[in-house]
């Protein structure tokens, strides 16, 4: 199973592992915790030890007839999709005595598709496993939530984040950079070296030498998407940056009143977008503008 | 490079006998492509969906070695097209090429890595024979009760189970059930409850009836039910259901037997529906010892329309006369599978299921659940 290659969640792979050695297996479970921190690949690897010896590469592969993968596609998971799952639930396991369906981001089913769904949690498959996961498992139905057994997944920690990245051939410097504003998350790490010039931006900002004249400059070259979406895209990534910064100064003991400040004032822009869906533009402006005026 | 000849009419027949299972377009393009295969003589196709899996063969004394993996619908596309006659498959190791030809034709149609081909269950170690004849006769009577539509995933297969001296097949879509119960001794099975789906049963069906020979052979693998002639063999796999207590649906005792002769039953049914709403397709039944009255089942709106009614009569009858109601689709289908001049039809009450069986069909027995007849209507 090395190949998988998964660092940290010693704990919940241990529990995992107790799981199959004890013949206890439930139903369902869903993986929760946060985006990009290796949810799939535990649930990948759980998968491998149900299946047995010598799935592992098929599984890895995505070919193993007992194994279905399903993720969204163009961000939902559609009841069509949802009828194949089951047409393929109701047959018993191609090669061994156990199924296992993996539902990634299972919260972009949408509510007829999960209301479908249920009739699998309802009345499960003899021989299939169901694992769902999800970083948004407020959005699933309780009704789902409450027929599955919950497995909670803690962020990373930062050198597990940095040893990931290494792997990946990220250069040291930068995976030691970003590690720390990561939030324990591998996912949003890369995204960052995506976005080299928020990251920068953000750290300007924080450390007060803003020399960077645009933000938006720095955004130009992400022609791809449209306007808005990457304004807001980057104006989310800018805000929980600078919260990572924030929340490592706070760690090593600063407790200055500036950096309660910042941080309302982080949380109250990023409900502004999120729940007011204020142009992100504006945002960034006041951002720039209150931070600055904050350090004075 | 290797070379064989084979007769047109007989490589169409194999590549048709896969048609039914291999998949016209997938995801997965292996899932597409049969291996065509010939060695020691023998020339064989085998083809698979993840669910139903065949192999045919042919035997004539091919030469040489092949095994490739080809798109079948380009393949039996082309040769359909082929005249009556020996047609030549060549495949050529460097080209990746499979060259199928006659006479000046020639088609060139590129083969796929056989290793990507799904692994077949190897066939099971402990088989038993059964009379081919009786096999699609047994499928036959309980196939139509095979739900195509149901909530409960094991009503959507064949029900094929150890009884104390035998075999029971049992279908039901719980609006009627069939139930064929086979003597048979040394089964090879301490226990056996196999939910077939319903397509694998249409493929052995297909396979069953196509072949020749007097046995098939039936054994269980790896969660597949497998079927073997002489045409070759069929892999099954089964659902992953537990399959309802049937026994608990079939009453023990009736109060009304009537012996009707099962062609005038099925006339009069057919013709007193044409008039029945569309909406129950049902028939009216008045059954007492004087006969039989069966007219066509209508709303008070719709009398204004038209209605049948026949008398059929009745060679025996013993109990209590009754008035039901009954689908007539359904009697239809069973008295169209049931053998011999006459029909024995058992009710209880107005909402007991109706026991349809015939002396010339031993160990057979059909349940119709009864429609509900409105106030209004009678």
């Amino acid at each position: 199973m090395g190949t998988l290659n998964i660092k940290g969640h010693q704990e919940v792979r241990a529990l995992l592992g107790r799981i199959l050695e004890e013949e206890r297996l439930g139903h369902a479970y869903l993986f929760v915790g946060r985006e990009g921190i290796g949810k799939r690949l535990v649930a990948l690897e759980f998968a491998v030890g149900i299946l047995g010896e010598g799935s592992g590469e098929r599984v890895l592969r995505g070919i193993h007839p007992d194994l279905m993968v399903v993720e969204p596609e163009e961000g939902i998971i559609s009841i069509d999709t949802i009828r194949d799952v089951q047409e393929w639930l109701s047959l018993s396991p191609m090669e061994g005595t156990k199924k296992v369906l993996l539902m990634d981001d299972a919260h972009a089913m949408r509510e007829e598709a999960a209301n479908a769904f249920l009739k699998s949690l309802e009345e499960p498959p003899i021989s299939s496993l169901i694992l769902l996961v999800t970083p948004r498992s407020h959005q699933l139905p309780s009704t789902i939530l409450s027929r599955c057994q919950v497995v909670r997944f803690a962020p990373l920690r930062e050198r597990e984040v940095e040893e990931v990245l290494l792997d990946q051939g990220v250069d040291e410097a930068l995976a030691k950079e970003l590690a720390p504003v990561s939030q324990g998350s591998v996912g949003q790490a890369l995204a960052l070296i995506e976005d080299e010039g928020i990251l920068r931006y953000a750290k300007g900002l924080y450390e007060g030498d803003i020399r960077v004249s645009s933000l938006l400059k720095a955004l130009s070259w992400k022609g791809k998407v449209p306007a808005w979406k990457r304004d807001r895209e980057a104006a989310l990534r800018v805000l929980t940056l600078l919260r990572g910064m924030l929340m490592k100064d706070m760690e090593r003991g600063e407790r200055s009143p500036l950096l309660w400040e910042r941080h309302r004032l982080l949380a109250r822009l990023e409900e502004s977008l999120y729940q007011y869906n204020l142009n992100p533009q504006f945002i960034l402006e006041y951002l720039e503008l209150r931070w600055r005026s904050l350090a004075l | 490079m290797a070379t064989i000849t084979v007769e047109r009419e007989t490589l169409l027949d194999l590549l048709q006998s896969a048609q039914g299972i291999v998949e016209k377009r997938s995801i997965n393009p292996i899932l597409t492509a049969v291996i065509v295969a010939s060695s020691e003589g023998e020339l064989s196709v085998q083809g698979t969906n993840m669910e139903e899996s065949i192999r045919v063969r042919a035997k004539g004394g091919f030469e040489g070695d092949i095994y490739v993996a080809v798109s079948l619908s380009r393949l039996v596309d082309f040769v359909r097209e082929l005249s009556p006659g020996p047609v030549g498959i060549e495949f050529s190791e460097e080209g990746h090429l499979l060259t199928v030809s006659q006479k000046k034709a020639q088609a060139h149609i590129p083969v796929l890595s056989v290793e990507d081909f799904p692994v077949l269950p190897p066939p099971p170690d402990v088989t038993f024979p059964i009379e081919r004849g009786v096999l699609v006769e047994a499928l036959s009577k309980v196939f139509f009760s095979i739900a195509v539509d149901a909530m409960s995933t094991a009503l959507k297969g064949l029900f094929v189970k150890k009884t104390e001296d035998g075999i029971a097949f049992v279908s039901t879509d719980g609006h009627r059930l069939s139930l064929l119960e086979m003597e048979y001794t040394d089964l090879p099975y301490g226990e056996m409850g196999l939910v077939v789906p319903r397509k694998g049963v249409q493929e052995i069906r297909r396979l069953v009836e196509k072949s020749k020979g007097d046995t098939a052979l039936l054994g269980v693998v790896q969660n597949h039910l497998y079927v073997s002639t002489e045409k070759g063999e069929i892999f099954v796999r089964l659902l992953d259901a537990r399959y309802p207590n049937y026994q608990k649906v079939i009453p023990k005792e009736f109060s009304t037997k009537v012996i009707l002769n099962r062609e005038a039953l099925a006339k009069a049914v057919k013709r007193a529906s044409l008039f029945s709403s569309e909406r129950s397709m049902g028939v009216k039944a008045e059954i007492g010892s004087d006969g039989i009255r069966v007219s066509s089942m209508v709303t008070a709106e719709e009398v204004f329309e038209g209605s049948a009614v026949e008398e059929v009569e009745v060679l025996e009858f013993s109990g209590e006369p009754i008035k039901i109601g009954l689908n007539a689709k359904y009697v239809q289908e069973v008295l169209s599978v049931l053998d011999g001049q006459q029909v024995c039809m058992e009710m209880g009450t107005r909402l007991w299921p109706v026991k349809f069986t015939s002396e010339d069909s031993p160990g057979y027995l059909h349940l119709v659940m009864p429609i509900q007849l409105e106030e209004a209507s009678e």
